[in-house]
């Protein structure tokens, strides 16, 4: 049972453990010192995971994720930005972001608005630092503000979509 | 080793904390505990990851990387790397240094934007937990169309940058 749990919950590190094995058994000399090559690029970004956790871990106690659900409750346009300031600022696995959406379609927000939600999914303010220093400054701010930019419309994109295939929402009242 | 923006970074860490600690005490404990934590779980994936990469620099040929993910083969290239970024997935701070290593291999900026995206925001393995939240016709468009839009993102990103 608790072997199957670490496969279930880390199964990246168990098949990239697999893979060095591997190459480290057939080409053990080469394997060395590649690895050891990996290994020396890391350091180099060892020094800025601390502060970047810190303020991951900041940011988690700091926002109140019950204050923006309420705010996703208000009409018009405003909905959709409440929707991207979540999934922007929300930073937890992609599992647990699901019972939340859910939350909120039986709440009563619209399936655009909540699908705008997983569309910015893919930026986290606390980690661009991070992804600054792997990927340099023009990459980010390009990548980042066009998921922005386009995310409602794949919001909207998706609840025409599942209109036109005759979905409904099970509302709560 | 550290540059400006390092100092920079920590010297905003630094300052929140100290404003944190002096607003709420409990609550910068559990920022703290969520740190170790998170530091925690995430040290040994990226201590993997950076081994894979080394281990990829000396075994697979630029050319290979180039040939599945390069600009060479134009529309093709990014939609590789959203089916690889979709199917893989996982914690996003794991997605950048496999980017770099992307981009650093002459893999084409479309396709390195394009993972990104997919492997943040496409549940592929989490795509039956998904369905059962928001059911089956929801799920399984709002995959589709994260795949759809992950591509557009990359070719627009590659194409302005």
């Amino acid at each position: 049972m608790k072997m199957k749990d670490i496969l279930k919950n880390e199964w990246l590190l168990v098949i990239i453990i697999l893979v060095c094995v591997i190459f480290l058994v057939e080409e053990p000399a080469q394997t060395y010192r590649s690895l050891v090559n990996g290994l020396g690029a890391l350091t180099e970004f060892i020094i800025i995971l601390l502060p970047i956790f810190l303020l991951v871990g900041l940011f988690g106690v700091w926002v109140d994720e019950k204050k923006i659900r309420k705010y996703l409750g208000e009409p018009g346009i405003k909905n959709f930005l409440f929707g991207a300031i979540l999934g922007t600022i929300y930073s937890g696995p992609i599992i647990s972001l699901y019972p939340i959406l859910d939350a909120l379609l039986k709440k009563g927000a619209r399936p655009a608005v909540a699908m705008t939600v997983i569309s910015t999914f893919a930026i986290k303010v606390p980690l661009i630092p991070l992804e600054v220093k792997f990927l340099g400054v023009p990459f980010t701010l390009v990548h980042n503000l066009l998921i922005l930019v386009l995310a409602p419309m794949v919001g909207i994109l998706i609840e025409k979509l599942v209109i036109l295939e005759g979905y409904e929402i099970e509302t709560e009242d | 080793m550290l540059d400006l923006s390092d100092l920079i970074i920590t010297g905003i860490c630094i300052g929140a904390l100290i404003v944190s600690w002096l607003k709420d005490q409990q609550k910068t404990k559990d920022a703290l505990r969520y740190t170790v934590k998170s530091l925690s779980m995430f040290l040994p994936l990226f201590i993997a990851i950076f081994a894979l990469i080394g281990i990829f620099n000396h075994f697979i040929s630029k050319n290979l990387i180039v040939s599945i993910l390069g600009s060479s083969k134009g529309f093709l290239a990014p939609v590789y790397a959203a089916f690889l970024g979709g199917i893989l997935g996982g914690p996003p701070p794991i997605a950048y240094p496999i980017c770099k290593y992307l981009l650093d291999q002459h893999a084409s900026i479309s396709s390195a934007a394009t993972f990104i995206v997919a492997w943040s925001a496409v549940g592929t393995i989490t795509l039956p937990i998904q369905i059962k939240y928001l059911g089956r016709k929801l799920a399984l468009t709002q995959w589709a169309t994260m795949i759809l839009f992950s591509i557009v993102i990359g070719i627009i990103t590659g194409w302005l940058l």
